[in-house]
């Protein structure tokens, strides 16, 4: 009977663990005869205890939830119950949602906008931003009070750090360009709605 | 160490090591006969695994329901309960 054959498996593997353990316990470069047969014997049933007493928490561990099965069905049948749930609810989602995008003119239009707010935000945050935060710094009286000299290097420190923010911000706007161009000729998915509602779309879907 | 509390070590280890034999067989007769009842051909620690993913799908699943649910009571303007009753789901489980 297989479900005998697992126990019997059990008590094998925990016989044959304490010969491989008498191959095992000797370090390497030790000789074997540095070692008396008492030390050897006693790290072999200290090994033998520790895996035993692993062996007895695994087991009353699943006695307890064997013994109580009933509650174990009861967790699958309710793991099915939310699963429906979950997909009953992201279908009425789906539904919902293409409804409005198509009050707006399309998934490629809600995409549009979506760069388009991004593309605002981002020149927002690295072209005036910076350039307020440099203005500032010409202004004050600390950057008069420098040598032409060092007001020079600093000049040449902060255009150097516009022009990286340049090249980010250009790179950014690259990526949403292309984001845009993927999703035109697309429609909404349900995978694409659960990202945007950040839940776990195979979860749901894949039982 | 002094001979005497080494022999003691010993014996105590000794004794250690027989009580948990006998026990592990014990529980290991018990195992066999649930598992046998259930018709189960797992080991112990499979069986402690599933029963904590088990748990874990069970919540991530119930919070994920709950919050779409939720979503649409939002959009419909309408309490949680009734979106559970129009799905025809029990808003409660009882475990």
């Amino acid at each position: 009977m297989a479900v005998t054959s697992t126990a019997t498996e059990q008590i094998k593997s925990c016989r044959s663990s304490v010969i491989s353990l008498k191959k095992s316990i000797i370090p390497h470069g030790v000789a074997k005869r540095e070692m008396s047969k008492e030390v050897i014997e006693e790290r072999l049933r200290v090994e033998q205890i520790r895996k035993l007493r692993k062996q007895h928490s695994a087991l009353e561990s699943a006695l307890k939830i064997l013994g109580k099965f009933e509650k174990e069905r009861e967790v699958l049948r309710l793991i099915e119950k939310w699963r429906s749930i979950c997909q009953a609810g992201m279908s009425y989602l789906l539904n919902s949602t293409l409804l409005k995008i198509s009050k707006m003119g399309g998934y490629e239009e809600l995409v549009r906008k979506e760069a388009e707010a991004e593309k605002r935000k981002l020149e927002y945050h690295f072209s005036d931003q910076i350039q307020n935060q440099i203005d500032d710094i010409m202004d004050s009286d600390e950057f008069k009070l420098m040598t032409e000299y060092d007001q020079e290097e600093l000049r040449q420190q902060m255009d150097q750090k516009r022009e990286e923010n340049d090249r980010f911000q250009r790179k950014e706007l690259e990526k949403l360009d292309a984001k845009l161009k993927e999703n035109s000729n697309s429609e909404l998915t349900m995978q694409g709605l659960a990202v945007r509602l950040k839940v776990n779309h195979d979860m749901i879907f894949d039982a | 160490m002094p001979p005497a509390t080494s022999k003691a070590r010993i014996d105590k280890q000794k004794s250690d090591l027989a009580l948990l034999q006998t026990q592990n067989t014990s529980l290991l007769n018990k195992y066999q006969t649930l598992t046998g009842l259930h018709k189960i051909d797992k080991s112990a620690e499979e069986i402690m695994k599933e029963h904590i993913a088990n748990l874990k799908k069970y919540n991530e699943l119930r919070d994920t329901g709950l919050g779409l649910a939720q979503m649409i009571a939002d959009e419909k303007s309408c309490k949680l309960s009734e979106v559970f009753e129009e799905m025809g789901y029990e808003m409660q489980d009882r475990l």
